[in-house]
């Protein structure tokens, strides 16, 4: 199926003189990005709200002429256009979408409905299903994500009884940003609580579960503004498209107005379309559509098997894993290979495993520039774990794990304002003191913690990670994240992640393979 | 350890404390910095009367384009005076604010005293000459050095009857814990400032062209590797962890390591120092991989002697017995 992603369209003044989408102007303005759409034979046209700008209901009107003018050109009917709605489509005094009901009703009335809630509807059309989500609900005052626990069984329940090709979700906010989260969250405070619908982001997970669902999700959002097309695990697919809406004379520097075309057929790419004014400083809206093709960023959440290792007793399952920036993973394996930091060797461990390598971290970090990244990077992510929860830098600790993780641990501390320790490993605890080991002490301490943001240089078997965690015996209340440098997320680790549900990795390209020892010859 | 120090007569802090909570590296200070020094001030002046504010700018190396645009309107609505200086060599604040200050309406002036202090001074409610100008910078570091005393002091943990040092046969009557303060960020961040204004002046008497940092405790390595980051953009440090070899050490327990350039100028760093066991273990191992410790830097030593023996000089923070005054360590 071939897709047109709109959103933000956010008409305010259709009667007026500067918008594009304006009454005697739209046809000119998405001219071109029709034609493309008209090539690459679209099927259906998704809406991911903000139709109109701040509850400004007159211009429903018309955003139904700019629905009409789409299925004109592309020979659509309303039955291959969905539309949700965002937070500017609702009263923020009242949470009142009545114009907004009015309008999708002359769009959705004829669609096969499976299942409605004032929070969603289930369509069913051409062996696909089409959910489309309010993710504001009662937020409708601050216009932030709101959750949808209490509907999830219901939607899932409706999805399970059905059999279907595709699901495909629309959501004004997004369940997940991979990538443009990183760069926007220090411009903008509170960027995730105001844009990341982590209530969405639970139901995802709940639909990715075979249990569930073994098909493709194709999950289309707006309200950030910005592009995105990641792929997770080959089957979540998730896109945000920037807005549509452009006025004369707003776009000195911003983002250009932008449509997407994707074909389900090919999940790794899509079209990005961008509207580019001719006169840049100027207030004219004449300009023009251009086309590029742009790749998605690919993730992984389950590790891949290798063949060397054996299947481990303990089964591998699902845990949050995300490698925090591809261009310093670049950076660090050219490091890596050029230095000649990696040592093949036979590393065994007291647990009956053995690694195959040894990274040196400290000759990694003889470059200052990397360390500073990794610094960068991590503290990044550790904001915006804090900024996404509902506690403050107080509930949280972090602690670093032997030489590295210790030295990370007070910089992030000095980055972050939380308050850190370092605890040592090594192979013999006797040769540490008892303040430098796991204690009681810290044990309390921990106790009165909400978040454990565990630091440490590299995860091989995992073993040491499992056994300190085991040791600080840290409560099932208490949210647990793990920041590694070096981490190999294609091994299968005789240990499983999943209770640490969050491990995040600056490089997993450096390969650091592990094996049952029983298998090595003893020579 | 707050971001401001405070006396009768004035407010002492230094730049580099605003830095590490930005999207850069420390050495830079950005416009968010100066926003957040102004809010911190903001804070903190509401429960001071002192008159004159003293900045302390040393290992600020790049400074954003509108970094002073806070301060700017932080410093015109006060009626208290400024006083900016670096002893760093590399002064870029204080040249930054002299170009920022031309043409102003204030009463600004820049001074280079005792060939390598450069001031910055702006007087609003009295004129500040020369020798005050030194004066207040010494009154400065005398809050700060108080400051840092009882920070130390802090961390000390007093023991039961018959404990042992770790890693030196000594009876101690307790011991420090340099945890205490790595743990804390604000301390920890006044720490590792303190400290790399200490080695870099070192290193630069020494005419260092370059230099390893050597740190060989848990808590040595956390304030070794901040230092050898600031010190960064103006001596290019390299950096070596003996890894887990203080205070109990293990000799089968050393890791691959890495051999130093020929008569390569060590620096060890660490938390304290009673009787150098730890110092003359790490000097013993950068001679054998081909390098030279003759400099050790530590946040508190118990001996009074600078000079550690086999050609060690040490820097001190503090005197460990001016933190606890009853401090005493005998032979087991």
């Amino acid at each position: 199926m071939n897709i047109l992603h709109l959103t933000d369209l956010h008409l305010d003044n259709s009667n007026g003189i500067n918008e594009a989408l304006r009454s005697g102007f739209f046809k000119e303005y998405l001219h071109d990005l029709l034609e493309y759409a008209k090539q690459y034979k679209v099927g259906k046209v998704f809406i991911t709200g903000d139709i109109v700008n701040c509850y400004k209901t007159d211009n429903y009107i018309q955003a139904k002429n700019i629905v009409a003018h789409i299925c004109e050109t592309l020979k659509l009917t309303n039955n291959d256009i969905f539309v949700i709605n965002g937070n500017h489509d609702l009263d923020y005094k009242s949470g009142c979408k009545k114009e907004y009901e009015q309008f999708v009703q002359c769009i959705d009335n004829e669609k096969e409905l499976l299942d409605s809630h004032s929070r969603y509807s289930i369509f069913k059309t051409n062996n696909d299903i089409f959910l489309c989500l309010d993710s504001i609900g009662d937020n409708y005052e601050t216009g932030y994500p709101e959750c949808i626990t209490e509907q999830a069984d219901q939607i899932i329940r409706t999805i399970s009884d059905n059999d279907y090709e595709n699901i495909f979700v629309l959501s004004h906010h997004p369940a997940i940003s991979k990538d443009v989260a990183d760069y926007v969250v220090t411009e903008e405070e509170n960027w995730h609580k105001k844009h990341l619908w982590h209530s969405g982001n639970i139901l995802l997970k709940r639909l990715s579960n075979p249990a569930v669902n073994k098909k493709n999700i194709f999950w289309f959002s707006g309200d950030i503004h910005l592009p995105e097309h990641t792929v997770i695990d080959e089957s979540q697919i998730h896109f945000t498209t920037g807005s549509l809406y452009l006025i004369a004379g707003s776009n000195d520097g911003k983002i250009h107005p932008q449509a997407r075309l994707f074909s389900s057929n090919n999940i790794e790419s899509s079209q990005l379309c961008t509207y580019q004014i001719k006169n840049f400083k100027g207030t004219s809206l004449l300009g023009n559509w251009k086309k590029e093709d742009i790749n998605a960023v690919i993730q992984k959440t389950s590790p891949k098997k290798i063949a060397v290792v054996e299947k481990q007793q303990e089964p591998i399952t699902h845990y949050d894993f995300q490698l925090l920036s591809p261009e310093l993973e670049r950076e660090i394996y050219n490091c890596v290979k050029t230095e000649k930091l990696c040592k093949f060797g036979n590393f065994k461990e007291k647990t009956g495993y053995t690694s195959l390598s040894w990274v040196s971290v400290t000759g990694l970090f003889q470059d200052q520039g990397i360390y500073s990244q990794v610094i960068l990077k991590f503290r990044k992510k550790i904001k915006s774990i804090i900024d996404c929860s509902e506690y403050d830098c107080g509930d949280y600790i972090i602690v670093g794990i032997d030489n590295w993780g210790a030295i990370m641990a007070s910089r992030l501390g000095a980055a972050t304002n939380i308050n850190s320790c370092s605890i040592a490993i090594g192979n013999n605890n006797s040769s540490h003191l008892e303040e430098e080991v796991v204690n009681d002490k810290l044990k309390n301490i921990l106790s009165s913690k909400k978040g454990v943001i565990l630091l440490t240089d590299v995860i091989s078997t995992g073993r040491t990670l499992a056994d300190i965690l085991g040791n600080l015996d840290i409560s099932e209340n208490v949210s647990t994240f793990i920041f590694s440098i070096f981490f190999d997320n294609n091994q299968e680790h005789p240990v499983s992640f999943e209770k640490y549900m969050h491990l995040y990795a600056a490089c997993t390209s450096v390969r650091l393979p592990i094996i049952q020892s029983s298998k090595l010859f003893e020579s | 350890m707050k971001y401001f120090l405070n006396s009768e007569d004035l407010i002492y802090t230094r730049a580099l404390l605003f830095t590490w909570e930005s999207d850069s590296n420390p050495s830079s200070f950005s416009e968010t910095n100066g926003q957040f020094f102004v809010n911190q001030f903001n804070k903190f002046i509401e429960c001071s009367s002192s008159e004159t504010v003293v900045i302390n700018c040393n290992h600020i190396c790049d400074i954003d384009d509108h970094a002073l645009k806070a301060i700017n309107t932080l410093i015109k609505g006060s009626k208290l005076n400024f006083i900016f200086y670096s002893s760093d060599s590399n002064h870029v604040f204080c040249e930054y604010l002299e170009e920022h200050f031309e043409g102003s309406d204030l009463n600004t002036d820049s001074r280079t005293l005792n060939s390598c202090n450069r001031f910055f001074k702006i007087e609003q409610n009295q004129s500040i000459n020369d020798i005050c100008l030194t004066t207040i910078k010494k009154n400065a570091e005398n809050i700060e050095k108080r400051a840092i005393t009882k920070l130390i002091a802090s961390s000390y943990v007093i023991a039961g009857d018959n404990f042992k040092l770790s890693s030196t046969p000594l009876k101690a009557t307790g011991h420090f814990n340099a945890n205490m303060i790595n743990s804390q960020p604000s301390s920890f961040r006044w720490i590792v400032s303190i400290m790399s204004e200490v080695i870099h002046q070192e290193v630069t008497k020494s005419k260092f062209i370059s230099y390893t940092i050597v740190a060989s405790s848990l808590r040595g390595v956390t304030i070794a590797a901040s230092v050898r980051e600031v010190l960064h953009y103006v001596s290019n440090a390299g950096f070596h962890i003996f890894d887990h070899f203080g205070p109990k050490h293990d000799l089968k327990e050393l890791p691959i390591r890495r051999a130093f350039k020929e008569k390569e100028q060590c620096i060890y760093v660490g938390d304290f120092l009673i009787g150098g066991t730890e110092v003359k273990l790490t000097q013993t191992y950068c001679n054998s991989l081909g390098g030279e410790l003759s400099k050790a830097f530590v946040l508190g030593k118990y001996t009074k002697s600078n000079n550690l023996g086999h050609n060690i000089a040490i820097q001190s923070l503090v005197q460990l017995s001016d933190c606890i005054t009853d401090l005493r360590y005998e032979l087991v």
